[in-house]
């Protein structure tokens, strides 16, 4: 435990831009309900994440971790992919920047989706004897120059796009994702319990 | 055509290690010194601006490996006020103003005349920012036109603040779909009082680095 982990935002700050991924489909709401739904929302707060380790993940690279961490990266238009194995509490993070290689001899596997995913998925079983259930969550893929001539590439799209194909090719749920935008984010990837914390330079803070 | 771009590579591919003085291409200090005539118009024209002397790096062309770059500059989460510019057409081009966001914003309230950084908002910065960019960067290629005769008109400058990865990641992205090595054409500049400093960050396509060692190669020979 070198680092604590630093939070960006006081305890007591408001996100109102929850995301609810999974929980009870609510149909015809009542205005009651949808009342409560809302000051719930607006009372939510952002998880304390608990001071962990902080391993910083690089540009094209990745990190498998079996013991309790935070995997640390920043992103714009890049993909984080974090994958999770939830029966032995580990996981990792890969850091890609292009959908796919141009040739199949690359040496980085870990700066294409495409490869990144299988080797990263082998990786973290190969960490335990035991079976595991993988599963994923990506962010980034932001414009970051909106005006600028990225916009014939829609690179971070196609990044994201990219590694949504890839998770499936290798049968591995998504779970979340956080995608798009005109913004950097941070992640921050506790493999332990799988959550995913994602900060952007204005202070929000959304847990995947 | 992407084995092509990495055997043409004369310079170091190494990651933090700058080139050795004495194992210099010819074509790099050619590239150096066109650099060093631009940086030294910006600067020029940045203290012009600021009413305050600006001392300037002799510029360093560094190349590496795309992905390697966030780890040498190493300032991953460091809030920074980026502005860039685009050269269109063939001569593609990309040039990256880099302040930290406090600098940045000491700058604006220079150039704004503002008593204090606190009173700049954030409109005024942006607009501060981006005509400091047209100026720096227009000095920087005039210049660079002047002694090549190459006509290099950029696009309008965009501003945005954001970390230092997640802002470079974009132009990492770019280089990286033509060639696995970038080369980086990097200045600092900062003011003598240690108030204002920065980073002029450019990313030459290759066919805009032939181009400049072309022209300059006549130059040098004495005829056109």
């Amino acid at each position: 435990m070198k680092t604590l982990l630093r939070l960006r935002v006081s305890p007591n700050r408001k996100v109102g831009t929850a995301e609810i991924v999974f929980g009870p489909r609510i149909r015809n709401p009542s205005s009651e309900i949808k009342q409560e739904f809302e000051a719930t929302l607006e009372t939510f707060q952002a998880p304390e994440p608990s001071p962990l380790e902080e391993i910083r993940v690089d540009m094209a690279d990745a990190m498998v971790e079996s013991r309790p961490v935070s995997l640390v990266t920043n992103v714009g238009s890049c993909v984080a992919i974090c994958l999770h194995d939830m029966i032995n509490k580990s996981g990792g993070l890969a850091h890609i920047m292009l959908p796919a290689p141009n040739d199949s001899h690359d040496p980085l596997p870990y700066k294409y989706a495409a490869t990144a995913v299988p080797v990263l998925a082998n990786s973290i079983r190969k960490l335990h004897s035991a079976n595991s259930c993988i599963v994923a969550k990506i962010s980034g893929g932001a414009n970051m120059f909106s005006n600028l001539r990225f916009e014939t590439m829609k690179i971070g799209e196609r990044n994201a796009q990219a590694a949504r194909e890839a998770l499936m090719a290798n049968r591995i749920r998504l779970l979340a994702e956080d995608i798009g935008g005109t913004y950097g984010r941070r992640i921050m990837f506790n493999v332990f319990d799988g959550a995913l914390f994602v900060t952007t330079l204005k202070g929000d803070v959304k847990k995947l | 055509m992407r084995d092509n771009l990495n055997s043409g590579s004369k310079m170091d591919t190494e990651a933090k290690t700058d080139i050795p003085a004495n194992e210099v291409s010819l074509d790099t200090a050619i590239l150096q010194e066109i650099g060093n005539i631009g940086a030294g118009h910006a600067a020029t024209s940045l203290s012009e601006m600021v009413q305050q002397r600006i001392e300037i790096d002799v510029p360093t062309i560094r190349s590496m490996q795309t992905h390697l770059v966030p780890k040498f500059y190493s300032r991953h989460d460091k809030p920074t006020t980026a502005i860039c510019m685009q050269l269109d057409g063939e001569l593609e081009c990309d040039i990256l103003l880099l302040f930290e966001k406090e600098e940045a914003k000491k700058i604006a309230s220079i150039l704004s005349m503002a008593t204090s950084p606190d009173n700049v908002s954030p409109e005024m910065e942006t607009s501060a920012m981006q005509e400091l960019a047209n100026i720096m960067i227009g000095a920087f290629l005039s210049a660079i036109s002047d002694f090549t005769g190459i006509k290099l008109i950029p696009n309008p400058p965009q501003l945005t603040v954001d970390r230092f990865d997640s802002i470079i990641d974009n132009f990492l992205i770019k280089q990286s779909m033509s060639s696995d090595i970038a080369i980086i054409f990097d200045t600092q500049f900062k003011q003598t009082g240690g108030a204002a400093s920065g980073n002029l960050i450019i990313f030459p396509s290759r066919k805009l680095q032939e181009t400049l060692i072309e022209k300059a190669n006549q130059l040098v020979a004495g005829g056109p």
